[in-house]
């Protein structure tokens, strides 16, 4: 908690990363880019207001899974 | 950009009543590329047929078609599997500042400012809530790794039909790739 709240001063320009899937996602981390394992590697993850009350292991699935990307826009 | 004239929106997963209409899945759930009245192509070269009638199943990602010339059960059965393809021309014009996923896939990806090569983007996958392009680089042991890069705005600068270029914080790329220096 404390690496993300200091990254977050920093102007969120560090990832940090964390085996500690069972945190729940406070209100401050809100905007911080994390990489949470996933037992096999770091997944990246940037934490928005929806994840408040979340768990970081929800976001860091332990299954292989390949999308289809479709019709899916990104945005630049 | 390497833009196919075709995107892979959906797939067939089943048959549905005795009047051939099909069940598909959308690759994009919040895709309306498979509106009333649109061409589809059945698979990559296959023939075109057009929808004339589309139901979305609630709460699923799952849409109901009736396809023209697909007139009975047997028929749906033997589309099972069949990637349904829609023209771009078709779909409604990107904005400015937004590119297909699918045109991302096979590009270089490059940080902004000269520095070498950080891969090539080879797939996509998620987290769950964001979209992520896994991009594979080969080391100096000569083995190919794997690093995941989100696809959003704030790391994403630009997009050409050569390279992705990217902004992004310390920490995300492996160790080998980063810079010394924050960028």
């Amino acid at each position: 908690m404390e690496k993300i709240e200091t990254a977050l001063k920093e102007g969120g320009r560090r990832v940090v990363k964390t085996w500690s899937r069972r945190s729940t996602i406070l209100p401050t981390f809100v905007g911080a880019n994390v990489m949470v394992h996933n037992g096999h590697k770091f997944i990246p993850l940037f934490i928005t207001e929806n994840m408040v009350g979340h768990k970081l292991g929800e976001f860091a699935p332990t299954r292989t899974f390949r999308g289809h990307s479709g019709d899916r826009k990104g945005k630049k | 950009m390497t833009s196919k004239p075709t995107l892979a929106v959906a797939s067939v997963v089943a048959a549905h009543g005795i009047r051939g209409a099909v069940k598909v899945h959308l690759h994009d759930p919040e895709s309306e590329s498979l509106a009333l009245g649109r061409t589809v192509q059945l698979g990559a070269d296959g023939r075109y047929a057009k929808i004339i009638e589309s139901s979305r199943v609630p709460g699923k990602n799952i849409v109901r078609l009736q396809l023209s010339g697909v007139g009975d059960r047997d028929q749906a059965e033997a589309l099972r599997g069949v990637e349904l393809h829609v023209e771009r021309a078709s779909l409604p014009p990107l904005a400015e500042d937004e590119f297909y996923l699918e045109d991302a896939i096979g590009l270089a990806v490059e940080r902004a400012g000269a520095s070498p090569s950080l891969g090539v983007v080879v797939g996509l996958t998620s987290n769950g809530v964001q979209d992520l392009f896994e991009v594979e680089w080969s080391g100096a042991d000569g083995h190919i790794h794997e690093w995941l890069l989100p696809v959003l705005p704030q790391f994403i600068e630009d997009i050409d039909e050569r390279r992705l270029l990217v902004r992004l914080p310390i920490g995300l790329l492996p160790a080998a790739l980063e810079l010394d220096e924050a960028p």
